[in-house]
């Protein structure tokens, strides 16, 4: 009918969420205790729906086709159907995973007890939590489909806040509120940081939308206060991410609130940023891919990408091997895989380093992020839901790894789950973790053989990789081996959850499988998601690709912008 | 040169503000003659030219002592109330916080004061050359009879009628008393609920008129060209409502929970005596008079004579008679807005005098599950019979008319059946409870 | 004199462009406006007696001594309120356009639909408020008592 509706129908998705969330909300207040049981069913429902709409629209992959009208493109290309997919998967193993934490509160017990007109929908506030998955999982989805600032600053707010919230009301325990509260104010202090990031670039080039921001870029380079908004924006998101000069909160959020949440927050929030941090970086660099001549990042930032990664994988094992709590312990290796993925992120889309003809599978470093979000998603969503399937005795969370000893004898089910997770996150060979790996180490050593300028960071990254994964193995075969081989102190009972179990089972499955032949049709996607350098595939980039050959790149970069309709 | 438009702002500007701050005082009289008509008394009589004596005035000198005993229906007490105000100890308490306690009444008088700067008195005026002292001073040209005809218009009364809230608060706040403190609260939340229904009539009338210019607004009730009838014979109901928020937002009774004297002392204003407390006074009249002028723009035609007919030959031709005949039709307008103005101040006096006060969770019930949801289905049921208008049928404003019956009859039907919720404060008897036992025969029911 | 400083500022007024006239007009009512205010509270404050004592300065509270600070804690509800407010007239606010602009459009003839595009827009915008609305009925948002 006209853009607007156009422009709608790509969102889709996204509108199925929202109103799925609100179908959870209202479920929740029902008087009828049968429709609020049912809320959790409601939000998968509206995950399923969502994800069968992902399938169905014109989705970003039109913009490649020259026959679509490329204003009505959105955001990261190809990227985008593989992120929403991957969220919505992951998001219904985590709505699995977290169904029946709020109905463990006393609160809503309570509220529960009366029935009828008796019932009191203002104490009790189970629609909300799974609404609030809902909206953070749709902020996910709208991170991966920004195409300008202020949109990816409200899909990151999106995502954030109601992970505050739900940190905060998942646990009668003061500790939850404790973690909540550090969480909110570290978070919204990094939401300055990047917004600051955000309004310098802005300032910069005075655009928001990506697809001019790009061309300006190519057209007048990198400018020292771009270059400051981007590192602003790189540091700011790394909250999200959990990456170093952020990660101080990751242990004692994480400890603090429920672990099903802790699945939650170790998945849903780190994707987010890291698709952010493909937008944001795309703005700088990755350009300019087609006729060979590749442009990397920025020198600076590369040395300071470089620098987080191995900071944020050393201090995450190395701390991560001190730590004596499982939830902790887990947090730190979510920490340190962030650092893993940072190396995808510093090497870029394949095409930036095509002209040394190095095998193509394993050159795409955001291919590689790509994939190894969900191969990372998957394994420590499944190592949680482990761990949130149990109790001790007393009705309290498993802590310490004194709890988890000998759970072979106990619960042989779980043990097994929890040890194809364990061994996928260390990376070994029949698991999907190893296959992340593997990729992210490729990708590096094909940037490593472009030979350009910042070329010897690749290989020490690649080190730095390698000897954490031997140190993570410290702890993660620790656990295996505390659970497999310990003496059973006989403290923990398997609360009665089907779903959650079912939820950890299916992650764990999904490793396994994954690690074989199916993973590799993973990979493949994957490849094709992040297969045209990203900011490249903006409207107006998308038509330079097309007269590339006979135009010098100069006037390219200025026809971009006048032939995008904005 | 001073263009047209400036210079009838700057005249309305001089007359009104005179004219509102002069009737503020006597509304103060008024509504207390009309307490004492609605409590069948006299009400105040007694002062007249005879606080003069008391000011030790030269009368006597003049020939004039016999005015000392002329009482003039008690005319005098406005201007006595006045006096009394201003030289009346002004006292600060130490434990106020001073800045804000004097910025409170002064927040409040100043939206009071400029909140009627769009209302069209009276239409439009053609303004002559004139020249003082072989100086072109003006030039000539047409000019709308406001202070600014701007085109946001009742936005602009919206705005800055929400402003004057602040000034309670500060006040309230700044009293660090804990009848200020609660009046404060009350306060802010009666007139933040009020605002919204208030805000969603607005709109309902804004769809009506197709314009925020209060000027045109009034132009289209007056004239058959336009819409053709007032307001208030298009929607009844949103009237009804909308006159219930003004109420509310002046904090006149039965809304007055702010100032709930038997039990809050003077709320928001306890701490505060002398001229400062009287601006806290003015303000409220001074909102209630800006209030009724929202009213009569948006639902009695504005300067509009009668409804349903044209203008006057007269009136409608006197742009042909002259300056003279302008200004005479100017004044006619002016003259039957501000009998409009009167009229609506007197309902709310006589409200103010025969209801009784609201609670506050009756108050805030009235705003929240009343006029909110029922002014929201108004908009929506406006909206789409807008649409109808637009697209398919013109539709007369009897159509809107009856639209606004059907709601209120269907509201009053399901309203009672809404679900009220468990009831969380359960009456308790007073006599028959722990408190006032009564011996088992009286059978525990008083 | 002051006379020739008042028509020197009303005439820069007026003459700093035709557009600005109607909000130059009510600039000379604001500064009317903040004159008389501030002229009040301040002459207040210099005519009439003023007496102090240690009785006098404590907070009124009808003869009772007061106990604490009026600077307290207050219910929740009032923050709630304020934050449906909020809401409800952030909404109206940007409802204000369209209420001016749908009436004008021209039904499908004119302008192919535009209107019934509008009205969805209008209606959806007011569902989400509804939703709103009826989570905060239901969660007890809009009981007083």
């Amino acid at each position: 009918m006209n853009v607007f509706m156009d422009k709608l129908a790509l969102l889709w998705p996204e509108v199925a969420m929202m109103l799925g969330a609100v179908a959870c909300l209202l479920a929740g207040l029902s008087s009828r205790q049968s429709l609020r049981k049912a809320t959790p069913a409601v939000a998968m429902l509206a995950l399923v729906v969502a994800a069968v709409l992902v399938r169905l629209v014109p989705n970003a992959q039109g913009a490649y086709d020259p026959g679509v009208d490329p204003s009505h493109f959105l955001g990261l290309g190809g990227m985008v159907p593989f992120v929403k997919m991957s969220v919505l998967a992951l998001g219904l193993i985590l709505v699995m995973v977290a169904s029946g934490t709020p109905e463990a509160l006393r609160q809503v017990i309570a509220a529960e007890a009366k029935e009828g007109k008796a019932f009191e929908p203002g104490d009790c506030f189970r629609g909300e939590f799974y609404a609030f998955m809902l909206f953070s999982l749709t902020g996910v989805m709208l991170c991966a489909g920004a195409s300008d600032l202020v949109w990816l600053f409200l899909a990151l707010e999106l995502t954030s806040l109601p992970t505050y919230v739900m940190a905060a009301t998942s646990r009668d325990k003061p500790a939850a509120q404790e973690s909540a509260v550090k969480y909110f104010f570290l978070g919204a202090m990094s939401a300055a940081v990047f917004l600051y990031g955000f309004a310098l670039i802005y300032t910069a080039t005075g655009l928001t939308e990506f697809g001019p921001i790009v061309a300006y870029v190519e057209q007048n380079g990198v400018s020292p206060m771009m270059l400051t908004g981007v590192v602003l924006a790189v540091v700011g998101i790394c909250f999200k991410i959990a990456a170093v000069p952020m990660h101080f909160y990751t242990a004692d959020v994480y400890e603090g609130a429920a672990t099903p949440v802790t699945a939650f927050l170790a998945f849903v929030p780190k994707t987010a940023g890291f698709v952010s941090l493909i937008g944001i970086l795309g703005l700088v660099g990755w350009g300019e891919s087609h006729g060979g001549t590749a442009s990397e990042l920025p020198e600076p930032l590369v040395y300071l990408l470089a620098l987080i990664a191995v900071l944020t994988m050393t201090v995450g094992n190395v701390l991560g091997l001190m730590q004596q709590r499982i939830k902790r312990v887990l947090a730190y290796s979510s920490i340190a895989h962030s650092g893993y993925m940072l190396v995808g992120l510093l090497v870029g889309p394949e095409a930036v380093h095509a002209a040394t003809g190095s095998n193509t599978l394993l050159s795409n470093g955001l291919a590689a992020v790509l994939f190894y979000l969900v191969a990372y998603g998957l394994s420590t969503v499944s190592s949680f839901a482990v761990v949130a399937c149990m109790s001790r005795a007393d009705g309290s969370e498993v802590e310490t790894y004194d709890d988890l000893a000998g759970m072979r004898q106990r619960h042989p089910f779980l043990s097994g789950v929890l040890l194809v997770s364990v061994i996928s996150l260390v990376g070994l060979p029949p698991l999907v973790g190893f296959l992340g790996k593997l990729y992210l180490i490729g990708s590096a050593y094909a940037a490593a053989s472009a030979g350009s300028a910042t070329a010897w960071v690749y290989p020490a990254v690649v080190v730095a990789m390698v000897l954490n994964s031997a140190i993570s193995a410290g702890y993660y075969l620790r656990i295996a081996a505390v659970a497999f081989f310990g003496t059973d102190s006989g403290q923990t009972v398997e609360l009665d959850l089907p779903t959650r179990r079912w939820g950890a089972a299916i992650a764990a499955g999904a490793a396994l499988l994954l690690g074989g032949l199916p993973g590799n049709l993973l990979v493949e996607s994957s490849r094709k998601a992040a297969e045209p350098p990203l900011p490249n595939a903006v409207p107006g980039a998308t038509l330079d690709r097309q007269n590339a050959d006979d135009t010098p790149p100069r006037e390219t970069a200025e026809a971009g912008p006048a032939s995008a309709p904005h | 040169m001073i263009p047209a438009q400036f210079f009838v702002s700057v005249c309305v500007i001089l007359v009104v503000i005179h004219a509102m701050l002069g009737a503020t005082a006597y509304l103060i009289f008024l509504e207390r003659k009309v307490a004492a008509w609605a409590q069948d008394r006299i009400g105040p009589n007694r002062v007249g030219f005879g606080m003069l004596q008391a000011i030790d005035a030269p009368l006597d000198k003049l020939g004039l002592s016999w005015l000392y005993k002329k009482r003039f229906g008690g005319f005098g007490h406005a201007l006595a109330d006045g006096i009394k105000l201003l030289l009346k100890e002004d006292y600060t308490p130490p434990h106020v916080d001073r800045m804000l306690f004097f910025l409170g009444p002064i927040l409040v008088v100043i939206p009071a004061l400029i909140g009627w700067a769009v209302v069209p008195w009276g239409g439009t005026y053609v303004v002559p050359d004139l020249h003082l002292f072989g100086h072109h001073l003006v030039d000539g040209g047409r000019a709308v009879v406001a202070v600014a005809p701007v085109n946001i218009g009742v936005v602009y009364i919206l705005a800055v009628g929400s402003v004057a809230v602040y000034g309670i608060v500060l006040g309230a706040y700044a009293s660090n008393n804990k009848y200020a403190f609660l009046g404060g609260l009350r306060a802010t939340a009666q007139m933040l609920s009020y605002e919204i229904p208030m805000g969603i009539c607005v709109l309902i009338m804004l769809l009506l008129y197709k314009s925020t210019d209060a000027g045109f607004m009034a132009n289209t009730q007056a004239s058959d060209a336009g819409f053709g009838a007032w307001g208030i014979f298009a929607h009844p109901l949103v009237a009804v409502i909308f006159f219930v928020c003004l109420l509310a937002e002046a904090n006149r009774a039965p809304f007055d929970l702010a100032e709930a004297e038997q039990e809050l002392v003077g709320g928001f204003h306890t701490e505060y005596g002398s001229m400062k407390w009287a601006l806290f006074f003015l303000g409220e009249y001074m909102h209630m008079i800006t209030g009724c002028a929202f009213f009569a723009i948006l639902f009695l035609g504005g300067w509009d004579m009668l409804p349903f007919i044209a203008d006057l030959p007269i009136v409608a031709n006197a742009e042909g008679g002259g300056a003279l005949a302008g200004l005479l039709v100017v004044l006619l307008k002016f003259g039957v807005f501000t009998g409009k103005i009167f009229f609506l101040l007197f309902v709310m006096m006589w409200v103010r005098w025969t209801l009784p006060r609201f609670r506050f969770d009756q108050l805030m019930k009235l705003a929240w599950r009343g006029m909110i949801p029922l002014m929201i289905v108004m908009l929506l049921v406006t909206g789409l019979m807008t649409a109808i208008d637009v697209r398919y049928m013109d539709l007369d404003w009897y159509w809107y008319t009856a639209a606004n019956l059907v709601i209120a009859a269907a509201a009053a039907v399901i309203g009672p059946r809404l679900p009220a919720g468990p009831p969380l404060n359960r009456r308790v008897p007073l006599a028959g409870s722990r408190y006032s036992p009564l011996p088992e025969s009286a059978g525990g029911a008083a | 004199m002051v006379n020739v400083m008042m028509k020197g500022v009303i005439m820069t007024l007026a003459e700093s462009g035709s557009s600005f006239n109607h909000y130059a007009a009510l600039g000379v009512l604001l500064l009317m406006a903040v004159g008389f205010g501030v002229a009040n509270v301040t002459l207040t404050t210099f005519l009439g007696p003023s007496r102090k004592g240690e009785v006098k300065g404590t907070v009124y509270e009808s003869g009772m001594n007061p106990i604490g600070s009026a600077r307290r804690r207050f219910n929740v509800r009032f923050f709630i309120l304020a934050m449906t407010f909020l809401l409800f007239d952030v909404e109206i606010v940007f409802l204000y356009p369209w209420a001016v602009t749908f009436p004008s459009l021209g039904g499908e003839a004119v302008d192919g639909g535009l209107d019934l595009l509008f009205l969805g827009r209008m209606l959806f915008f007011v569902l989400t408020t509804i939703v709103a609305f009826v989570y905060a009925w239901r969660k007890g948002v809009f009981r007083y008592d």
